[in-house]
């Protein structure tokens, strides 16, 4: 999933949240309560979680407060994720733009995922392909830069591709050349050494394309990109990569109406909406003794307008809790 | 003194030239490249074909001579490249000729040598990467019972 960039806001706005969010990670993460305000109704961030995060009932803000990228999902019922603050170079933008299980999220970033009613989690994840900061970094000298103007996301887009094509391509070597002797090894280079070539003449110019390739068909620098290991932040001690959120409670039912006075014909309080005019009965009938006063029995229509108020208020709490109970039940 | 000091100078500066000639006459060719496996050390009674393979100047370089072409056709180093490599293949052809004991090998080297050929012409078919990893592929499994590679 794409993540728009919020390219608008205003500048004081940007920059109060830059402040927040460049302000110096915790050294453990877990609840970090300048980062929204904070309403645990739904639970708050366990104290043990990954990251930085806030939780204010509506959303949940994530900033990654470790030294390398992560990937959080969204599970259940969480929407689009919104970047709030997302510092660094373009190497770190191409890294965003690279196709993930969720979204990148570089050391510094700062994410809200807005939250619907049900339950919903935020979990934490390692970047994948691992190698991909390396390889980005290999590549930043091969982007076509013009003074201070932002490298177009479309081409930042283009190097993300190439990312994940020489990371395949290098980690297919890596595999491949196990247990070979030197022909053998040879041969999983040529295969490497020509999905590179191929993957550098599709997605730049000749030119650069030329340029990239004495710098990156290096077997050396294949091995380095391929030992990289995995930050494994599920691994790290004492640490939890989950955020859960509970769903919003069913709304409290509504006090029984109380029981209309003989003769009465109008409520006590004004309805908050304007209530339509009670239909005129059908035949006309005498008023049945007032029912017991706990009883919501219905009445005749147009038997006085608090009483036909308080059962549609029942059924409008009844009709919430079935939609409730049916969306619980869906998730 | 059996010499005047003039005597004694010619006479060194004679042989100056002398050895000075010698060894430029007898200085092998500067290498183009270190060899595919250095220090390899054939097993005894290997067939020869094991040391040319070994002592390739040019094999190691064919991958990334590869990966320019793809991305320039007309490279004309990388072209090289396959070029001389072919050479040192035609090398290992001589040496294991019409041996049936290797015929598999011959054949892949025959294909090497021809994609090879044909990458350096500049013609960098689709499939040429894939049928040069196949053919090194069979070449090492091929030469590996005789010639004892390290892996």
């Amino acid at each position: 999933m794409r993540v728009p960039h919020v390219r608008r806001l205003p500048v004081a706005v940007v920059a109060a949240l830059g402040l927040v969010a460049l302000a110096p990670a915790t050294a453990s993460a877990g609840p970090a309560a300048g980062l929204c305000t904070p309403d645990t109704g739904r639970g708050g961030v366990p104290a043990e979680f990954v990251l930085d995060a806030c939780v204010d009932g509506a959303g949940i803000t994530v900033r990654n407060s470790l030294d390398h990228p992560v990937v959080v999902s969204g599970r259940d019922d969480v929407g689009k994720p919104v970047r709030i603050f997302s510092p660094g170079d373009e190497v770190a933008a191409v890294l965003r733009m690279l196709p993930a299980e969720g979204t990148v999220l570089m050391p510094g970033d700062l994410v809200r995922w807005p939250l619907g009613p049900g339950a919903a989690a935020v979990v934490v994840a390692d970047l994948v392909p691992v190698a991909a900061p390396a390889i980005a970094a290999g590549l930043d000298e091969f982007l076509p830069r013009d003074g201070a103007r932002p490298v177009p996301p479309a081409v930042l887009e283009t190097f993300a591709v190439l990312v994940g094509r020489i990371d395949a391509a290098v980690l297919e070597w890596d595999d491949c050349r196990t247990d070979r002797n030197f022909l053998g090894e040879a041969a999983c280079e040529a295969s490497a050494a020509t999905a590179i070539g191929r993957a550098l003449d599709e997605q730049l110019t000749r030119g650069v394309a030329v340029e990239a390739a004495r710098a990156v068909l290096d077997p050396a620098r294949w091995a380095a990109w391929a030992s990289v290991e995995a930050s494994h932040v599920a691994a790290i001690p004492g640490v939890g990569t989950s955020l859960q959120q509970q769903a919003v409670p069913p709304p409290a039912p509504p006090p029984p109406p109380a029981p209309a006075a003989p003769g009465t014909t109008g409520g006590r309080r004004p309805a908050p909406a304007p209530a339509p005019a009670p239909a005129p009965a059908p035949a006309p009938a005498p008023a049945p003794a007032p029912a017991p006063a706990a009883e919501p029995t219905p009445t005749q229509p147009g038997n006085g307008r608090g009483h036909a108020h308080g059962q549609d208020r029942w059924k409008d709490w009844l009709r919430q809790v079935e939609e409730w109970l049916r969306d619980r039940d869906d998730d | 003194m059996i010499f005047g000091r003039p005597g004694a100078l010619g006479l060194l500066f004679l042989l100056g030239s002398l050895t000075a000639c010698t060894s430029r006459a007898s200085t092998p060719p500067e290498p183009t490249g270190a060899a595919a496996l250095p220090g390899y050390d054939a097993p005894y009674g290997a067939p020869g074909f094991c040391a040319l393979l070994a002592g390739s100047t040019h094999l190691a370089q064919v991958p990334s001579a590869l990966g320019a072409l793809t991305v320039d056709p007309a490279d004309p180093a990388a072209r090289q490249v396959l070029a001389a490599a072919v050479d040192d293949l035609r090398a290992v052809l001589d040496d294991v000729g019409p041996d049936v004991a290797h015929a598999e090998l011959e054949t892949a080297v025959e294909d090497l040598v021809a994609a090879l050929t044909e990458a350096s012409g500049g013609r960098l078919a689709p499939g040429t990467g894939e049928a040069v990893g196949a053919a090194l592929t069979t070449i090492g499994e091929q030469a590996q019972p005789a010639c004892e590679f390290p892996t």
